[in-house]
């Protein structure tokens, strides 16, 4: 208080020494404040509670999620019961998401850099300004390159579709999205085999089942006797939330969990057995398996009776499967001279003894309904993960395990769709025009696409870790009509993502980003960075647009449930700051493009098509659920089999429907965003299983499981090629030229069946790495730190958190210029603040502790890592015994975090490790260009 | 008299809400060079900051570039922003929109106010406080009834008492430590003196009226 009211009224002018007139000028520079009447100040006012249905982006899981908002603020965030992929469950990054939202460093206003790439230095503008500097770029960079010149990457979390929609309108085929920095190995043989994505265990509960009355109710049983784990860990990974919960509901139902992993992850603290294998061998212990089975199958053996050959009936191609295969059985490995896929072959590789994989396999293969699992930390990261993926999905299904009650399931053929029209695919297949050598040649905007027409043919998956190179050469299209066609990428447009720390190796991508011409202009034009958190990819940005929070947007989730579930994620609050929403963004942008005079935007397409956010997202569920009326028990049996499915779950169930027999559809009442609104946000239709067997969900050619991926039938006397590889195969045939990742292999097309080739970094298995093993003695893999991820670790709650011993309390002592959240309550602020040494948790290096002691090292010492390429990182190692020997583990995306952004986990980027700091830019897994960052093997220096 | 005094708070509120405003405009730095103070008033060491940082550079256009640009980086960011301009930083563990915003939001709409933001900026933020100020100084000036003008003007103190001393201090000391720019050192300094002056003489003010209290009257 400064004054009490003993004080004698003094005049305020005196006070102030100020005149009179001088002061009162200013009045005119105004209060920025407006009266309201009575009445419109009472409507002003929120108060009381309310709740919201809604969905979490947190992480990718996306669970549903019921907000509380008291008086305008969202006050809690509890998990949505009603939707059943998390029933009711939240983690505690989920209750955690109010301190995202309303964050001091969020990004609140959009900004135009002002020094160079990298400085970190911008200036706020209005958006206006912020779109016409975008637009005249993108413009400007159209009418030289063409727009196939601009990409557009949706980084890590859905709510994409409006992106996608608008830059395909502007005419690129480059609308990307995470996927193919996170794990495509790991998806490949599910793709080929069934046009699926993601096998888990079917333990997703509650799911609603049509009952013999009739009826429908929720289940709750745990049928699986088994799972297998392999280089899989959901209970810290994310994505699939009923993983965690169902893998322990499931263990106490009698099901028997094994995990298959170099570390003892969480997953593996709540397994009957941990296996600690090598890095970089699970396609070895998979082929190892498959052998074991088919050698030891005996159809009169009830103990030995692995294979359910009931399989054939909705499969093709088993028998060349399985004679290219046994093709190798003879041949002999060059490094340990043991046949191949033998039992001691496979023990010498994996360090896994052989009566160990031996039991292993006759485990898996007698015990039924199981699930063989594997994932993105292990397989998704490995050179060679496609091999491992395509033989643990022909494990899955020659023991019958598919789609059985308690078994596979291939989640991403039985999830609703979503999306439609809304994500733009229509204007991919506009025709378009290039001179190409001279010549003026016709195709549609897809042909252009730089890996599909280009290194990457069989990428189906945008080729996001191989950017950074065709940032610094351009693109040169190989196949399709435009062969031979080249053009520079010139703006890159980044949502939602973090590619300089998580898309390959970091140093690489800073090179591209900041890489000039001669003429001294940035290489890449145009960056604009949009997203909530600033984080380091936006440091090198000439724009920064701020993304509404999850809980200020509208948009829809499905993440990987076991039958067709769909939630919305809904304005619990409007967008604070001057953030917008994807779709204001994008349609504001969209007016600038057009005022401009770009001829492929137009308000038919926009404006006036979808004049709102809900008129936009009601277009994305039109599509729903999209899968067909089949398996066991029929969902809807009043309703004909096989047909598709559209509309509302009540729709459907009362019959409401039209049913077109040309088009095998049932339509009933179109999914909207106010129904979900009246239905607790969500829309949930039934499960049934045995979808394989007949059921039209596969989407292969064949519309079976294929073992070949390129063969022929004959139609209507001519001969057509069909499998997942067979178009790829046709544009290599009609070019005459080999992809360069698949001719590294010295492979001249994609095989038509079972292949074997090696990682790479892999002094253990890959004979070109082989002197590398005493210099460089340990091997490098990443885990997944739970609360902090990219995304969050700007949330103190979570960034001080321990997690599995990857992130840890091994700080040193620190003072920050901001407030550490008080455990007592509100901490007045405003000054420095002390971080005490073993306060709060970083990213570690975790090492076997006998490692450690035989390199004089103890928990805290700091160490630097390099690889034989001379790539270094440094960080504190924490010694446990639960991890391999030989074996390092760091976070992925955890360490070395040079973003202000970032709060406190930024200032002990110098001491933590980042692991893309290590990865080989060159080492891109050869189909679909995956960077291999579980292929890493390095020295460790001590250093202080 | 107290009518000029009025014409001045508002004037002065007036100027510190544009001064907070991003971004700063010519007009608003003018209203700065224009001012003059005795070499004796609390506001005089950060005025001639302030006034001299804006005669350092001819180049208006440049010099304007050149604070905007500081000012992104002290209060908007990207990243981690050195002096969040909002009170529930300071009160409220280092988050924002917390207690501090809901008060101050609801004390505006019992005065029937609303910042022209609406409500996408929380409503403790530095710019809208002391835009609120300036708005009760002018009900206050404009008052037709003595209760009326004391009315506001308790409300101007309950106001600063309550939801702008309590973090001003700890804002402005972070804003001065976080930057080298005279014309900000100066700022902080400036508001800081002149808001402690105000809550002094309403202090004063009050307590020679030493008017109980009264409900603001529905405008209609």
């Amino acid at each position: 208080m400064i004054a009490t009211r003993k004080i004698s009224r003094r005049d305020f002018l005196k006070m102030a020494g100020a005149s009179a007139g001088g002061l009162a000028a200013m009045a005119a520079l105004g209060s920025g404040f407006r009266t309201l009447s009575a009445h419109e100040a009472q409507q002003q006012q929120e108060s009381g509670s309310r709740v919201v249905y809604t969905a979490c982006v947190m992480c990718p899981a996306e669970c549903g999620l019921e907000v509380h908002v008291e008086n305008g603020v969202v006050s809690n965030i509890y998990g949505n019961i009603h939707v059943p992929y998390n029933s009711g469950t939240v983690c505690a990054k989920g209750v955690s998401g109010l301190q995202l939202v309303y964050n001091a460093n969020r990004i609140k206003y959009p900004m135009i850099r002002v020094g160079e790439r990298g400085e970190g230095k911008f200036k706020r503008v209005s958006w206006e300004e912020a779109l016409d500097y975008i637009a005249s770029k993108l413009l400007e960079i159209k009418q030289k390159y063409g727009p196939e010149a601009v990409i557009m990457d949706c980084g890590d979390v859905t709510d994409r579709d409006p992106y996608y929609y608008l830059f395909r309108a502007f005419g690129t085929p480059h609308t990307v999205e995470h996927g193919s920095i996170c794990d495509t190995p790991r998806r490949h043989g599910p793709k080929l085999m069934f046009g699926g994505k993601r096998i888990e265990p079917d333990i997703m509960r509650p799911v609603l089942v049509r009952q013999p009355d009739g009826s429908l109710k929720n289940d709750y049983s745990y049928r699986t006797r088994l799972i297998i784990y392999v280089g899989w860990n959901p209970f810290t990974a994310t994505r699939i939330n009923y993983e965690s919960r169902g893998t322990v509901e499931a263990r106490l139902a009698g099901a028997r969990i094994i995990v298959i992993d170099p570390a003892f992850s969480n997953t593996a603290t709540k397994a009957d057995r941990w296996i600690p294998i090598r890095p970089g061998t699970d396609a070895d212990l998979f082929a190892a398996m498959l052998r074991y089975i088919l050698e030891n199958h005996r159809d009169d053996d009830p103990f030995r009776r692995y294979i359910d050959w009931s399989f054939k009936d909705y499969s093709q191609g088993w028998e060349e499967f399985e004679a290219a295969f046994r093709s190798w059985w003879n041949k002999k490995d060059p490094l340990n001279g043991l046949p191949y896929f033998s039992l001691e072959w496979a023990a010498d590789r994996t360090g896994i003894d052989a009566a160990t994989i031996a039991e292993l396999a006759h485990t898996f293969g007698i015990t039924k309904p199981a699930a063989l699992v594997w994932g993105m930390n292990g397989i998704g990261h490995h050179y060679n993960g496609y091999v491992a993926s395509i033989l643990g999905t022909v494990l899955n299904v020659i023991t019958g395990n598919m789609e059985v009650p308690g078994g596979a399931i291939d989640t991403e053929l039985v999830k609703s769709s979503k999306g439609g029209k809304a994500s733009g695919g229509d204007f991919l297949k506009r025709e378009v025009t290039r001179i190409v050598n001279g010549r003026e040649v016709k195709g549609k905007v897809e042909e252009l696409h730089m890996d599909g027409y280009g290194d990457w043919p069989a990428a189906w998956d945008d080729v996001v870790g191989d950017y950074p190179r065709r940032f610094l050469e351009g693109v040169t299209l190989r196949y399709g009509p435009f062969r031979g066609h080249r053009y520079p990428i010139k703006a890159y447009i980044l949502r939602t993502g973090n590619v300089v720390i998580t898309g390959s190796n970091t140093q690489k991508w800073i090179e591209a980003l900041t890489a000039k011409d001669e003429a001294g202009n940035y290489k890449v034009e145009l960056v604009v960075y949009i997203d909530t958190p600033f984080l380091e990819t936006g440091l090198y940005a000439d724009v920064i647009l701020p993304e509404a929070s999850f809980l200020e947007r509208m948009s829809l989730s499905d993440i990987y449930p076991v039958h067709p579930v769909l939630y919305l994620r809904d304005f619990v609050i409007r967008p604070l700051y001057e953030s917008k929403t994807p779709y204001e963004i994008c349609w504001a942008l969209a007016r600038k493009l057009h005022e401009k005079g770009d001829p492929d935007i137009q308000p038919k397409d926009f404006w006036e098509k979808y004049p709102t956010e809900e008129d936009f997202w009601n277009e994305a569920l039109r599509v729903a659920p999209g899968r067909p009326n089949t398996g066991e028990p029929l969902p809807y049996p009043n309703l004909p089999k096989g047909y598709k499915l559209l509309g509302t779950p009540d729709s459907l169930e009362a019959g409401r429907v039209q049913i077109d027999d040309e088009k095998k559809e049932i339509r009933g009442e179109p999914l909207t965003v106010q129904w979900l609104r009246e239905h607790h946000g969500v829309a949930v239709w039934p499960m049934s299983w045995k979808r394989f067997h007949g059921g039209g969900v596969l989407q292969t050619d064949s519309k079976k499981v294929e073992f070949v991926w390129d063969y022929t039938v004959e139609k209507e006397g001519k001969t057509e090629r069909k499998g997942r590889y067979s178009k790829y195969n046709k544009l290599i045939e009609e070019a005459g030229e080999t992809p360069p990742g698949i001719a590294r292999l010295g492979w001249q097309k994609y095989p038509a069946t079972f292949y074997w080739f090696e990682t790479r970094w892999n002094p253990y298995t890959n004979p070109d790495y082989a002197k590398y093993r005493d210099e460089y003695p340990f091997q490098v893999i990443s885990g997944r730190i739970h609360h902090a991820m990219s995304g969050t670790q700007m949330v103190d709650w979570l960034g001080r958190l321990p997690t599995e011993d990857l992130w840890a309390p091994l700080n040193d002592e620190r003072v920050v210029e901001e407030v550490v959240i008080g455990e007592n309550g509100p901490t007045p602020t405003g000054r420095r603040v002390r971080i005490p040494r073993g306060t709060w948790s970083i990213g570690v290096i975790q090492m076997n502790r006998a490692d450690g002691e035989r390199l004089g090292l103890k928990t805290g010492d700091l160490v630097e890592l390099e690889t034989p390429q001379g790539f270094k990182t440094r960080g504190k190692v924490y010694l446990v015994e639960t991890i391999r020997p030989g074996v390092l583990r760091i976070p992925l995306g955890g360490g070395g975090r040079f973003s202000p952004g970032l709060g406190k986990t930024y200032i002990f980027y110098d001491i933590t490790p980042n692991h893309n700091a290590l990865v080989d830019p060159d080492n891109l897994s050869p189909i679909m260009g995956q960077p291999a960052y579980g292929d890493v093997i390095v020295k460790v220096r001590k250093i202080g | 008299m107290l009518e000029q005094e009025l014409w001045a708070r508002e004037g002065l509120y007036s100027l510190l809400r544009a001064l907070f405003s991003y971004p700063l405009s010519d007009e608003a730095l003018r209203a700065v060079e224009s001012l003059t103070v005795m070499p004796d008033s609390p506001l005089a060491l950060g005025l001639e900051r302030m006034q001299a940082r804006l005669q350092e550079q001819s180049d208006r256009e440049a010099l304007i570039e050149l604070l905007n640009v500081e000012m992104t980086r002290l209060l908007e960011g990207p990243g981690q922003v050195p002096a969040p301009p909002f009170a529930s930083f300071y009160l409220h563990g280092g988050q924002l929109m917390g207690p501090p915003a809901l008060a101050a939001r609801q004390f505006y709409l019992e005065w029937q106010a609303i910042p022209e933001t609406n409500g996408e900026i929380p409503a403790d933020h530095i710019a809208l406080e002391m835009g609120f100020l300036a708005y009760l100084a002018r009900r206050a000036r404009q008052a037709i009834t003595s209760g009326e003008r004391s009315r506001a003007l308790q409300a101007s103190r309950d106001f600063l008492q309550h939801h702008v001393w309590t973090w001003l201090p700890s804002f402005c000391q972070a804003l001065k430590e976080a930057t080298a720019d005279p014309f900000f050192t100066g700022l902080a300094e400036f508001a800081q003196e002149a808001v402690r002056l105000d809550l002094e003489w309403l202090e004063g003010i009050m307590a020679e009226e030493d008017n109980p209290l009264q409900p603001p009257e529905v405008l209609g």
